[in-house]
Order: C-alpha cells, then sequence, then structure tokens
C-alpha cells in the first residue's frame, strides 16, 4: 500500500509503509496555483511515484517524494 | 524610564432582575430594556429589515435557533479606544483605562441568512440552545437570561456584508445596555496588570490556537477587525482580549467556535491573571494561527511558536486551541517543539472520543504531550426533548446538511458541531473525565 499525503507525520503515526509527499491536504495531488500544464505534469508526477512506491519492497516506513531521491522516514 | 505596564479596571454591574419595560436603563440589579429604542438602534443599519427583542430565562422550556453569535454588554469608561477595537471604532491600542460591564446576561443574536453560493466545507452554521433540561447541562449560555436579539436581513447580502451587519447589531446593542451603568458605583472592581515579575517564580505563556480558513471570505477569527489568515505567531497582551480585539465570524456558530463572549471572558486568562504574581510570573499571549495545509506550514507555526516563548525566556507554557482534527496536528507539533526546548508544556484540549468515551481522543499525538487537562468528550450526541417556546429567525431549524425540521420537536445534535457552548473549547466548564 502506498498513501499520498501533505501530512507525513499523521501517514507516519499510522504505520503506512510507502508515504508519497503530496502538495496539500485540499489537494494533495496537484497544485492548482500552477499554471495548467505545470499542474498536469506534477500531478502526474506525483501518481508516477506512488507507482514506483507500490513496485518498491520495504522492510520500514519508507517515504517517496516526486522529484527527490528516495528516503527512509 | 520603565514604561508603566498596562492597567485595566474592570468594573462589574450584575444584573439580577431582567425586564422589557419603561426606559434602557439600569438600577440596583435591574436591567431595563425599551424595546422601542433598541429596535431603532438595530434598524439604523439598512442591512437588517426586521429585528425583534425576546428575553430568555435559565430553566423556561425554550428552544433558541438560529443562534450566530453571543455577547457580554461591555463598555470602555475611560482610557484609550472603545471595546471592540477596528470594529466598534478606531484602531487604537487599548487594554487601559476602566470597562464596565454587565455581568450574569448576554446578548444573543439569532439571524437567518443563506449563502448564495456553499463555498465548499466553509458553510454557514447557526446553533441551537435550550434553556432548560439535557440541553441546559450542557452548555454555560444556558445558565443566564439573555435578551434575544432576531434578525431578519436584506436579501442578497454578501457574507461578509450579513456577517458585519450581525456583528454590528449585537456589538451596538451590547454597548448601549453596558451604558446604562455610566456614573454608576459599581458592585466590584478588579484590576487587570502584567505587574513585574516576581523574583524566583517560574515564567509562564499562553499559547491560544486559533483555526481559520486562508482560502474563505472571512477566516473565522479577526484580530482588531482583521480576519486572520495564514498569519505566524502574534504575540498579545492579555488585557487585549479583555477589550475585544479577538471576534469571531458570527455566520458560522458551531458549538466548538468560541463566540465573542468566550474571547472576552477567556477563562484560562481570567484565572491566569488570579495566580499572576503569587504562583508563577505570567509574559503574556501567543496567537497562534493553526490548520497549515501541509507538513510545512504544520512544521513553520510549530517551530515559530516555539522559538518566540523560548525568546520570551518561559519555563512553561499553556496549549489551548479552537479547531478540529487538521489544525489539531499543528497544535501537536507545537507541544513538542516547546518540550524539546525544555518548556514544560500543559496541553488543554476536548476529546472526540466516541460515543462512549473509548475510543481514541486525538487524530495524533506526539510523545511529549504528557500533561493534558481534557474539558469533556464532544462526541457524545444531545438528545432534547420538545420545547414550549421557540425564537428563531426563521421557521424551521437548518443544521449542517439535514433537511430543515421543525424548531417544535426532539431533536438529536452533535454538541461540536450545533449546539451554543457544547465544546468547552477554552477550559471554562466544569466537565470530567474518567480513564480508561
Amino acid at each position: 500500500m502506498a498513501q499520498i499525503t501533505a501530512v507525513f507525520s499523521l501517514a507516519e503515526q499510522m504505520g503506512v509503509s510507502r508515504v508519497v509527499k503530496g502538495v496539500n491536504i485540499p489537494h494533495p495531488c496537484g497544485d492548482p496555483k500552477l499554471p495548467e500544464e505545470k499542474d498536469r505534469q506534477l500531478r502526474k508526477k506525483i501518481v508516477e511515484t506512488a507507482f514506483k512506491a507500490l513496485q518498491t519492497n520495504v522492510n520500514q516506513q519508507a517515504a517517496f517524494a516526486p522529484g527527490e531521491k528516495d528516503a527512509s522516514l | 524610564m520603565m514604561r508603566e505596564a498596562k492597567r485595566l479596571e474592570m468594573a462589574e454591574f450584575p444584573v439580577k432582575t431582567l425586564r422589557l419595560e419603561g426606559q434602557t436603563r439600569y438600577e440596583g440589579g435591574t436591567l431595563e430594556l425599551n424595546v422601542n429604542e433598541i429596535t431603532r438602534l438595530v434598524l439604523q443599519d439598512s442591512r437588517i429589515e426586521t429585528a425583534a427583542i425576546e428575553l430568555v430565562f435559565p430553566g423556561e422550556k425554550t428552544r433558541i435557533y438560529d443562534i450566530r453569535d453571543a455577547v457580554e454588554p461591555r463598555v470602555k469608561v475611560s482610557g484609550p479606544g472603545v471595546v471592540f477595537p477596528g470594529i466598534l471604532g478606531p484602531i487604537e491600542p487599548v487594554g487601559e483605562g476602566k470597562n464596565h460591564r454587565l455581568s450574569g446576561v448576554r446578548v444573543i443574536v439569532s439571524a437567518d441568512y443563506k449563502e448564495a453560493i456553499r463555498p465548499g466545507q466553509q458553510y454557514e452554521q447557526r446553533a441551537i440552545l435550550d434553556m432548560w433540561g439535557p440541553g441546559a447541562g450542557a452548555s454555560e449560555y444556558s445558565r443566564d437570561p439573555a435578551v434575544m436579539l432576531v434578525l431578519r436581513l436584506a436579501p442578497g447580502l454578501h457574507q461578509l456584508e450579513a456577517h458585519a451587519a450581525v456583528q454590528q447589531a449585537e456589538y451596538r446593542v451590547a454597548r448601549r445596555l453596558a451604558e446604562t451603568t455610566v456614573g454608576l458605583k459599581p458592585e466590584r472592581t478588579e484590576v487587570f496588570e502584567l505587574s513585574e515579575d516576581i523574583p524566583l517564580l517560574p515564567r509562564i505563556v499562553l499559547i491560544q490556537g486559533v483555526i481559520t480558513f486562508a482560502q474563505d471570505p472571512h477566516g473565522g477569527v479577526s484580530y482588531y477587525g482583521m480576519p486572520l489568515r495564514e498569519s505566524l505567531n502574534t504575540l498579545v497582551h492579555p488585557n487585549e482580549l479583555l477589550d475585544g480585539v479577538l471576534t469571531p465570524y458570527t455566520l458560522r456558530a458551531a458549538g466548538h467556535w468560541p463566540r465573542t463572549y468566550d474571547w472576552l471572558n477567556h477563562p484560562i486568562v481570567l484565572q491566569l491573571y488570579k495566580e499572576h504574581g503569587r504562583r508563577f510570573n505570567w509574559v503574556g499571549v501567543i496567537l497562534q494561527r493553526i490548520r497549515f495545509e501541509n507538513e510545512t506550514g504544520k512544521q513553520v507555526t510549530a517551530r515559530n511558536a516555539s522559538e518566540v516563548a523560548e525568546l520570551l525566556r518561559v519555563d512553561g507554557a499553556i496549549v489551548a486551541r479552537i479547531g478540529g482534527g487538521n489544525a489539531f496536528m499543528d497544535v501537536m507539533l507545537t507541544v513538542q517543539g516547546l518540550e524539546k526546548r525544555g518548556i514544560k508544556t500543559v496541553l488543554v484540549s476536548y476529546e472526540q472520543a466516541g460515543p462512549n468515551g473509548t475510543e481514541f481522543p486525538f487524530i495524533f499525538s506526539v510523545p511529549e504531550a504528557d500533561a493534558i487537562v481534557s474539558t469533556g468528550n464532544t462526541s457524545v450526541p444531545l438528545e432534547l426533548p420538545t420545547p414550549e417556546r421557540t425564537i428563531g429567525a426563521s421557521d424551521m431549524i437548518q443544521i449542517g446538511t439535514v433537511v430543515p425540521f421543525s424548531p417544535r420537536s426532539p431533536l438529536s445534535v452533535s454538541r461540536t458541531e450545533d449546539y451554543l457552548g457544547g465544546a468547552d473549547t477554552l477550559g471554562g466548564d466544569y466537565r470530567t473525565t474518567d480513564l480508561y
């Protein structure tokens, strides 16, 4: 299971194994402040990161940030 | 030269009898209201079409609904500024001089208003209050008589206009009632002053978390009439609260949103004043806007609040908050930040622990939150019987997303959402909690 969320510490407390860093609580999968095309790219990147997280074996809780190297929590 | 500390005298005039007759005046504990005069005062505002005045008393089988706000009659009789600066007068430094207050009576305003478009979750809310029965046990608002203002607003008002109309009406009436005591001798006078530190006593600060909605036309809480948005921490003199610098968005009246009365009589503020210079030195209030929309915002406000507290060289902090789950993360991270800096911290919060009180009461917690004062579980629904008399601006009770229903029926309501004073947000009531 992977969770896209803007509040990682809450996901961590809930014991989520793969945390994918989202944007904001009202809009985790995109940013309405961005121009439409940029927002589309960001949304795609976040969802792709979630797919990648699902395909990654994890032994402990791990955070996946779109556009960053994977990091353990 | 040392500047003198702000000193505010609060002269109290208790109301023991309340009547609608004669001239508007106060004498020997009796407050009389002239209905025509008060109505005319309210109708000076063209945004208000009709206004009715009613009285309600504890114990009578009366249900009030469409409630927007409640306020204590209070007026400044000397010193700079006015009570409710930025709303009833210019933005001047307040917290000094002398105020008169009528105790044991409130002005409660009921108004019908519906937003043309419901903006997401930030919809308007109206509260209910029963003056008797199980409802009376759930709220301190049922324990004193009140002057009811029942308002019908002009059609087509923008929500900020409707809010301002409701607020001006109730504050003006409250001021007018308090003005009846000008020149009279009070029953007692309290002095509020943050006097110099007593050596060796610990220094403490109150951190008041305030949820606001940054994207909403009115964030939910105003400071000097200015809605708070994504602000960081603000240091406030407690006397400013006693002069009404914090005011709520009147159109969102839920049990967990303190009303004007609660901010004017903030129970922790009043208690800290009683103990200041005896058990500790109180340094003031940090007003913390909470409910940031992502981890960064939450971490930043928590870090900033702890930093301000450390700069104030406090030994201890009391953290109180208004707001739900999202905002509560900011609060818990603040507790953590304070404790990590060696500042002993106590959290004051109500619980949402399920109908039996046995569920996990908070959505988020930190190990550093090891001293918590619970102000009760608000997840238990209130079962209210049928009233004999009803007072409301509209014909039907409209709460949440429920289909409007008759006020003359038994109901089951949420304390947190639908009931005036149903959630003891600031710790003024006397509910107790069992440990499980």
